[in-house]
């Protein structure tokens, strides 16, 4: 579509019901609604529901809704086949044998809540409300629900996922730029403005940066990756970073295929050829910057030249890509989860961010939108946390040498801190895991086999889902059915617009997120809990959510989706119902307008009232200040020994079309699209390892750690590199111990580690592993057997990383 | 004429058309009303003219099975394939329209799938030669009716199992009932679905001795094929094991020939 206003003036608005968010047509009933999970993903779509007789029938995309105007992915497509799916929980139940014997009874919702409620009592005064863990997934759909849930009912400051180290997602990018900036940056696609590609103050990007993403499969944070699709149709230039070559690496002014886990040696290159050769944007610089004279002196030896041995990317492609972010109309650089599943996390996170600032791309049109939540209706980890005491508060577990958890930028505890409380019992054992929208055995969790261990000496366990997961199955004591997202009332910011979710069916005895954190939260401490259902909930998350003065929005949470939104209703443009826009996420240069101040005064909100690439905050948390690159732990350099007996660099959990992370397995369309995990091996390695397409093969770690997926041979990636999925379990299998249908066996988590982070206790070096790769043969040992048999891979001592099998010979580089 | 345009330099193969229309159509698994072709990824050594040296692209293809969603154009919306493809570069209108916006610059593939008045001509056409074929007793082979004879086919419910029934060569099971049974063609056709569904391999019909006029057993050989499926459409059995768990028969087809 190069032309928006176009396709608008040919959009048949009544055909669409134009303002209506309920009707008949035929025998079903339509209602305009917003997807989020579960079923998974971040995104916030714009939906039709055609529902008959309280069941989902059909979904399709709302071409009224401006976040994706009736675009839609296979998986919402094929919704009803996830909402009516015979596996779905039906009942809360408990388990009726011992953890893993796949035994249950079905129990009702009182009796289910009338045993947590005695146990959590019970914890709270015999061993203190830090001893329980509330754990989530990623923040999609329970971005506030569940937080809200662990400070106002649990009353507990130890939040996190479960198994997750070095918080690799998302979170450093977030707090790196917060440090650097005092705002997220977002990639500027139009999606703030209500008339999105029409709009007259917005430009499309000259120049889309792509970098440790694929956002078309990803469609990472609220962030639809299709929306760049229309930017290159309507003119923008792409580069991409990125090991693998993707539809971006295909169509792109320059691919830099760079070895895994180098990115910052990358970024420091680009930064020296746009400082060397004066091509930043001297206004910007000097006006809005501090500290670019530290910056410059760091990078001025770091020539593509020096870089090239050190990434694998030719120094004139690294420089010809430096020189077009420079010189393009505009940049806009899509970031993604690379940048944290490395051990140089907050390194190349501020090596790229300064790129972007030296070429005044913040707050530009079609740069890096500085973005807060519309209305200021935050999505708010630690959303009601003053209502745990400071006395228990400063019982959070974090790791004894992170600067970042002490200044309490991030509101979630530590997993590894957790894991190693567990594990030693200091400073205190768990009592008890409440795990709401997690499967962390087959998705978060590093070194699940470490995992599952620690749970089972957990003595309570409760776990919220709509699908028996292998996580339920193997540490479970009570099972709740969580409800879908067209079975649930709910309502949702992500940056803009505000979204709302209607409830039109029921399943069984399914509830909602919301709706079982309200129930829980009434009978445990009903003070902090005043709303008698989701409905009011909802209405006070839009408009109050303990902000003094409450949000800016004023409406309720029914009347957000019954009508449409427009000025006269406080809200930025019209927008079809279900949707409400904030005109603050739509005005650029807000830095120059004083509207990023507390103060109201122009310039960022950082200690120096500018972007610092030289940073205040990092080197408050003892992080490098400026750029740094760190090896991973096992490469070519850092492991030159090791490397010769494993000598391929596995990078891993790039996604797919089919499937949310764990998500959608079960499911027949996507199975029959995507029936098996699928590790990418280039046609020459499969010659030089003797494996074949289709065939399945073995990944295997220093540490004999491994797992099988089937190859697909294929140079998308290049020779000397593989790539393998996620998130892989098969419900057809058998749920029981050792199996738990399949999570260990195809599973590349087994290679990873807790414990091992980067500077300040931040991302971990999961993209970047080395490994060998072999066929599968009859009568292999399975990883679920060699785990029954052994807890484990290799031996670690509790609270402990794994021995180092090489000390690396080359780290820091800076 | 209608018609739909790719623009498929940009298509992303997100399978979304494929499965909106699946959806549109009811179509099930392994059919398809639109469908993904790949060409790539693969690196050019020989010099070409291009942007990059990468060969990447997806091309949608239309099938036989495509109406162009004439019910949804008629009430003024898109297509289901236009509405949902993510890439935005589909689009559908008059042919002559359509060509139009094919400036050169990207790669452009214009579908235009059977009119409605070829189509209705094709299956007319092929209608009338069934008839034919089974008016005249001579057994032409063609793609519309493989067995000549008299078919019925209806469908029941066995408690909440659907079950579609199609039985070929009627005459001979009515020219079996004249002869030994006392019961009529209804009575013999329940009798029939108990004695199919309790064995689904059975080789005759077996008409029992009280049924019969003469007091003994009579039996008429058929050939019976039973497809089962689950409450999601998916086929239970046969290649589609690794989704077998159990599940219960929703529906079951049986086609059965004397």
């Amino acid at each position: 579509m190069a032309d928006y206003k176009e396709w608008l003036d040919e959009l048949n608005r009544e055909a669409y019901h134009d303002g209506e968010w309920q009707w008949q047509e035929g025998d079903f009933t339509v209602t305009r609604t917003t997807h989020w999970s579960p079923p998974g993903c971040h995104m916030g779509c714009g939906v039709l529901l055609y529902t008959k007789d309280n069941k989902l029938v059909k979904v399709e995309g709302d071409p009224l809704n401006a976040v994706a105007n009736g675009k839609l992915c296979m998986r919402c497509l094929t919704m009803p086949e996830a909402v009516n799916h015979p596996d779905r929980l039906k009942y809360p139940l408990r388990r009726a044998g011992e953890r893993g014997e796949d035994k249950w009874e079905r129990i009702s919702w009182d009796e289910a809540y009338d045993e947590i409620t005695e146990k959590v009592l019970k914890i709270k005064e015999e061993h203190g409300s830090e001893t329980i863990v509330v754990v989530h997934g990623t923040g999609r759909n329970i971005g506030w629900q569940v937080p809200y849930f662990a400070s106002a009912c649990m009353q507990t400051p130890n939040v996190s996922t479960f198994g997750f180290t070095g918080f690799a997602c998302y979170l450093p990018r977030m707090i790196g730029t917060s440090a650097k900036q005092g705002d997220m940056f977002i990639v500027d696609a139009s999606q703030a403005h209500w008339d999105r590609y029409a709009s007259d103050r917005w430009q499309v990007p000259g120049v889309i940066l792509v970098w440790g993403n694929e956002p078309i499969k990803s469609n990472a944070d609220g962030f639809l990756g299709h929306w760049l699709v229309q930017c290159v149709q309507m003119g923008s230039k792409v580069i991409s970073v990125d090991p693998r070559l993707t539809w971006w690496g295909a169509r792109a002014a320059f691919w830099l295929p760079v070895r895994p886990g180098t990115d910052a040696v990358v970024a420091m290159a680009m930064l020296n050829v746009i400082i060397g050769e004066d091509l930043y944007d001297h206004e910007f610089v000097e006006k809005w910057t501090y500290g670019f004279e530290a910056l410059a002196e760091r990078v001025a030896d770091k020539t593509p030249e020096w870089a090239e041995p050190i990434c694998d990317v030719p120094a004139d492609r690294i420089r010809g890509a430096a020189r077009l972010i420079a010189t393009a109309s505009s940049c806009a650089c899509q970031w993604g989860l690379a940048f944290e599943q490395q051990i140089a996390a907050l390194g190349v996170t501020e090596s790229v961010a300064d790129i972007m600032a030296i070429t005044g791309n913040i707050d530009n049109p079609g740069g890096n939108a500085l973005y807060r939540c519309a209305f200021l209706i935050e999505k708010r980890y630690g959303l009601g946390d003053e209502y745990i005491s400071k006395e228990t508060y400063a019982k959070k577990l974090i790791p004894q040498t992170s600067g970042i958890n002490e200044s309490n930028i991030v509101s979630c505890a530590d997993t590894d801190a957790i894991l190693a409380a567990i594990e030693t019992g200091e400073p205190y054992p768990i009592q008890m895991f409440w795990i709401q929208s997690s499967n962390a055995l087959s998705c978060a969790s590093m070194d699940p086999a470490r995992t599952r261990a620690a749970l089972m000496k957990v003595p309570f366990i409760v776990v919220a889902d709509p699908f028996m997961t292998p996580t339920a199955q193997a540490v479970a004591d009570i099972v709740l059915p969580v409800a879908m997202s067209c079975e649930r009332n709910s309502c949702r910011t992500w940056w803009t617009p505000v979204r709302t979710m209607v409830k039109v069916t029921d399943f069984y005895e399914a509830k909602s997120d919301e709706q079982i954190c309200l129930d829980l939260g009434k009978r445990i401490m009903p003070e902090h809990w005043p709303w008698e259902t989701d409905e009011e909930w909802a209405n006070w998350y839009l408009t109050d959510q303990l902000t003094p003065g409450g949000t800016e929005y004023q409406r309720t949470w029914w009347d957000t989706v019954h009508e449409p939104s427009s000025p006269e209703n406080g809200c930025y443009g019209t927008s079809c119902n279900g949707t409400a826009y904030w005109e603050w996420d739509a005005t650029y240069d807000k830095y120059a307008k004083g509207m990023l101040r507390p103060d109201g005064q122009p310039g960022f909100n950082t200690p120096t009232g500018r972007v610092e690439l030289w940073s205040f905050g990092f080197d408050h948390w003892g992080v490098d200040p400026l750029p740094y690159h760190i090896e991973p732990p096992e490469s070519p350099l850092s492991t030159p020994n090791t490397f010769k007996e494993f000598p391929i660099i596995l990078s891993g959990g790039g996604r797919s079309f089919e499937f949310f992370h764990s998500e959608h397995r079960q499911l027949p369309t996507m199975r029959e699209f995507h029936p098996w995990p699928l590790v990418m091996v280039n046609p020459a390695d499969c010659e030089k390892y003797g494996v074949k397409d289709g065939e399945w093969i073995w990944v295997e770690n220093s540490r004999g750690a491994r797992f099988k997926q089937k190859v697909k041979a294929t140079i998308e990636v290049q020779p000397g590199r593989i790539h393998a999925e996620h998130g892989w379990w098969f419900p057809e299998q058998d749920g029981a111990e050792p199996n738990f249908y399949g999570t260990y066996d195809s599973n590349l988590n087994n290679m990873t580690e807790a414990f091992r982070t980067g500077q300040g206790g931040i991302g971990s070096a999961i993209k970047s592993m080395l490994c060998k790769i072999y066929p599968v043969q009859e009568g292999d040992v399975l990883p679920h057997d060699v785990i029954a048999e052994k807890g484990d891979f290799a031996a670690y001592e509790p609270g402990k990383p794994y021995q180092v099998v090489e000390e690396p010979v080359v780290t820091v580089i800076n | 004429m209608k018609g739909i345009l790719i623009n498929y330099e940009y298509c992303t193969g997100c399978h979304s058309c494929e499965v909106a229309c699946r959806n549109e159509l009811g179509l099930t698994a392994g059919e398809y009303g639109i469908k993904l072709t790949e060409v790539g990824p693969y690196e050019y050594t020989t010099p070409i003219a291009a942007d990059t040296p990468y060969e990447w692209v997806y091309n949608p293809t239309i099938t036989k099975a495509c109406d162009l969603c004439e019910a949804r154009t008629a009430l003024g919306k898109m297509p289901s394939c236009v509405q949902a493809c993510q890439a935005w570069c589909m689009y559908y209108g008059e042919v002559e329209d359509l060509a139009k916006k094919m400036d050169g610059k990207t790669r452009w593939a214009l579908y235009a799938p059977l009119s409605d008045d070829a189509r209705s001509a094709m299956v007319a056409e092929r209608e009338a030669l069934a008839v034919e074929a089974g008016a005249a007793g001579v057994k032409h082979v063609d793609t519309a009716a493989k067995v000549a004879g008299k078919t019925e086919s209806y469908g029941t419910w066995v408690g909440d199992m659907e079950l579609n029934i199609t039985l070929r060569g009627v005459e001979k099971l009515e020219a079996f009932l004249a002869e030994f049974a006392t019961i009529d063609l209804e009575a013999a056709k329940l009798d029939l679905e108990a004695q199919i569904i309790s064995d689904e391999k059975a080789t005759a019909y077996v008409l029992a001795a009280d049924k019969a006029v003469d007091g003994a057993a009579h039996e008429l050989g058929l050939m019976a094929i039973a497809m089962n499926y689950d409450a999601q459409g998916t086929q239970l059995g046969g290649g589609k094991a690794y989704l077998d768990k159990g599940q219960a028969v929703a529906r079951k087809d049986v086609t059965i020939m004397f």
